[in-house]
């Protein structure tokens, strides 16, 4: 406390913080965000600011880590992996933002009856805290297909 | 032999003959001295004369490139459409500098062919249509987002009707901290010590980190552009990104870059010649609105705590009751006893949000006690198959920060003091807020100053010790105020920093250093603030006594009315017990204050104090901009 508000007295206006010294894993959103300092937009980008080679940091840091959505295919996962608890409440809930979004990622255009579909089987797309992005993407995109709810 | 050679002047003398051309006609044109092409370079004149703030070599391709924007201009013209060039396609001068190659290309009239995959990738996976800037609002818990926070979103979806918003991608400036030395933290932020870095990131990671772990609300202000000026924007922002900027806190700062991005897609904009040097990320804000038409829409993302606050109030208050009962208990049986199951879903609804709002950082840590609690919840939930509500998203127009009063102020005033009669006041603060301006737009029960100062002058000679003196130098006065209510129990606590000027039992015109620090409770009701603090008090000066310092410690009960656009009323009871001198003394002070809000930003305040050794009143003229 008295560290931050010392930091405070003396310099504060804009801008968010990152430090380094971050171990990326994944796309989440990050059990390092801020008990170690270490920066969620690092572990999104997985990529590291020391040496600056070249003109390469910007293309690297948004050109090859693979917490993008491009059209590799992962993007889902990505998505699931970082919206996570959004995702959860969601498809408990039988709607929400995440959901949709999601939906339309899997190319549906009717998120209202492809909720149900997943809620009913809520159980079964997350059967404990440990499922990874993967198999809740695998587990969402087959419920999906197998029961036609996709249009 | 011979031939060959003759080809080779010939070689030589057409790309001279074309280079001389191209040179002419961008010296015809002037484009040296063009605003965009010094935009590109972020020219920026100062006391030393004119320069580039970015320093990397690697941003210029002309060795003088950082002063001599003549110089650049050639070299860049040479390096795109006449030296041939035979290395890898993504290091060509061309997808190094895209903007600056949109630019010459449309002044110049010349296209090369060439292959930027990396570029391509980069552009392809915002697929923007539109942009925005985002505002993220104020939040005292971290000093480095005390003012607030902005930077861009790319726009995939923006004149539909579902806009996939969390697909968006966002582009976000910000220090690479090295230290979390709170002394090397505020040096190095506040001396360009930190480089600043670009990134570009899907939005959701925004939305999670600022909605949901930090519970800050989201403004974006979807600007009204052009495609030519969205594709400059996109490929401007690949040439800051390839290089490393020193990162200033208080000047080029997140928000500060982001008005530089900006002013490359048109010069007449002006964005960071309308905003102050001091950069405080709501004025950029302002400056945007300053452009006639440039804010096409305004959109509100609420926080965590205000999704879960709109859920809560369309409950019942013995709803509320089982709510609260069952995270105390930490149980959802709790709401078995309702038999209605629709009424069953609202509440747990209403509980989910609450579980996320009140353990955001576990959530964010994916601690697993907690999530498989959660779960829990959720696979109750998931068995009542009634879609929760959708929460018609409401734009709380009074927050608009836009709407806000502006960051600094200027005051003068004369008042009367009990012995020493007349005296006028001249007082600046640098930013931002007070409980007693004007709360459009403004973080309700905060006060978040930077740098006041209060200089005072006694007309009269004989009455007053100092004729002139510096009665306030406050670096930092912060005080962040919750309303202490069912599901939000939090704490209020202040903090002050700087010099003042003493007039009370224990010395009478006494400058000396202080600090204090507050903690207690507040209630807020219909822009109704009351607040009762325990705080302690440190004042040091050298000629203050033997030891050169007294401290304090007592209650400080606040009261203010806000009536909108109009006038605020309040009170201020300060009691203190203090150790001065080896001995005890008591202070203590009531101060009445009220301020009328007149159009064009000026205010009236009217305010009095009467502490143990004099009374004495003021009345100030206030203008904020």
């Amino acid at each position: 406390m008295k560290k931050v508000l010392f930091a405070a007295a003396l310099a504060i206006v804009s801008g968010s913080v990152m430090a380094k010294g971050y171990q990326a894993q994944g796309c989440g959103l990050g059990s390092t965000l801020f008990t170690d300092g270490s920066s969620l937009v690092h572990q999104v980008l997985g990529a590291t600011t020391n040496g600056l080679s070249a003109n390469q940091t910007f293309g690297m840091t948004s050109g090859t880590s693979n917490c993008e959505l491009d059209k590799s295919g992962r993007a889902s996962t990505v998505f699931i992996e970082a919206n996570k608890v959004a995702l959860q409440n969601d498809i408990a809930r039988g709607q929400g933002e995440a959901l949709t979004t999601l939906t339309k990622m899997y190319g549906c255009s009717n998120a209202s009856s492809v909720a149900p579909v997943l809620q009913k089987n809520y159980q079964s797309i997350f059967p404990s805290q440990a499922v990874s992005a993967e198999q809740i993407d695998g587990a969402i995109s087959s419920l999906v297909r197998n029961q036609k709810a996709c249009i | 032999m011979i031939r060959g050679f003759l080809f080779l002047a010939l070689f030589t003398f057409s790309s001279m003959a074309s280079a001389n051309e191209l040179l002419q006609k961008a010296a015809e044109l002037n484009l040296a001295q063009d605003k965009t092409w010094l935009n590109l370079l972020h020219y920026r004149s100062g006391m030393f004369g004119t320069k580039s703030e970015i320093g990397d070599s690697r941003y210029y391709l002309s060795s003088e490139g950082r002063t001599d924007a003549q110089s650049e201009l050639a070299a860049t013209i040479k390096a795109f459409f006449i030296d041939p060039y035979s290395g890898i396609s993504d290091q060509h001068p061309a997808c190094r500098f895209p903007a600056r190659y949109l630019y010459l290309k449309k002044k110049l009239n010349r296209e090369i062919k060439v292959n930027c995959p990396k570029l391509q990738y980069y552009k392809d996976k915002m697929e923007a249509k539109g942009v925005a800037l985002v505002f993220s609002s104020y939040f005292l818990d971290t000093p480095a987002s005390a003012f607030g926070h902005t930077f861009l979103r790319f726009l995939k979806n923006p004149d539909k009707e579902e806009s996939y918003e969390l697909l968006d991608y966002s582009l976000n400036y910000a220090a690479v901290v090295t230290s979390s030395n709170a002394m090397i933290y505020a040096i190095m932020g506040l001396t360009g010590g930190f480089n600043g870095e670009f990134a570009s990131l899907p939005h959701f990671y925004k939305v999670r980190e600022y909605n949901d772990h930090e519970s800050r609300d989201l403004w974006s202000y979807e600007l009204n552009i052009t495609n030519d000026q969205l594709d400059m924007i996109i490929a401007h922002s690949w040439e800051l990104g390839q290089v490393p900027v020193p990162y200033y806190y208080l000047t080029a700062n997140c928000s500060y870059f982001m008005l530089a991005l900006l002013d490359v897609a048109d010069p007449n904009w002006r964005l960071v010649e309308r905003t102050p040097h001091f950069v405080i990320p709501v004025d950029t804000l302002k400056s945007v609105a300053q452009v006639p038409g440039l804010i096409k829409k305004v959109h509100y993302r609420p926080s965590k705590r205000k999704v879960f606050e709109k859920r809560l109030s369309s409950l019942s208050s013995e709803d509320k009751d089982l709510l609260q009962k069952a995270y105390d208990q930490n149980d959802i049986k709790i709401f078995d006893s309702i038999s209605d199951i629709q009424h069953k879903a609202k509440l747990l609804d209403t509980f989910i949000d609450m579980w996320d709002y009140k353990n955001s950082k576990a959530i964010t840590k994916e601690d697993n006690e907690t999530l498989q609690k959660k779960n829990q919840f959720l696979i109750a939930r998931s068995q009542i198959s009634t879609p929760s509500q959708k929460l018609i998203g409401e734009t709380p127009s009074l927050e608009n920060p836009l709407l806000g009063h502006g960051s600094r102020r200027l005051s003068a005033g004369i008042g009367y003091h009990e012995t020493r009669k007349n005296f006028f006041d001249f007082e600046f603060r640098f930013a931002l807020h007070d409980f007693f301006d004007s709360l459009i737009g403004q973080n309700p029960l905060a006060t978040m100053e930077m740098g006041r100062f209060k200089l005072r002058y006694y007309a009269d000679k004989k009455k007053a010790p100092h004729q002139w003196r510096f009665q306030e130098a406050y670096l930092l006065n912060v005080q962040s105020l919750a309303d202490f209510r069912e599901f939000f129990r939090a704490m209020s606590w202040r903090f002050k920093l700087g010099l003042r000027t003493i007039e009370d039992r224990s010395c009478d015109a006494c400058q000396v250093a202080h600090t204090s620090l507050g903690v207690g409770i507040s209630r807020s009701k219909m822009n109704h603030i009351l607040s009762l603090l325990i705080a302690t008090e440190v004042d040091a000066a050298k000629d203050y006594g033997p030891h050169n310092y007294r401290i304090g410690l007592g209650p400080e009960l606040f009261w203010r009315y806000q009536i909108l656009n109009k006038a605020s009323f309040g009170l201020l009871a300060d009691y203190k017990r203090r150790f001065v001198n080896d001995r005890f003394q008591e202070t203590w002070s009531l101060g009445p204050q009220s301020r009328f809000y007149m159009a064009n930003e000026w205010s009236m305040d009217l305010k009095g104090e009467w502490t143990d050794r004099a009374y004495l009143g003021t009345l100030s003229l206030l203008k904020t901009f």
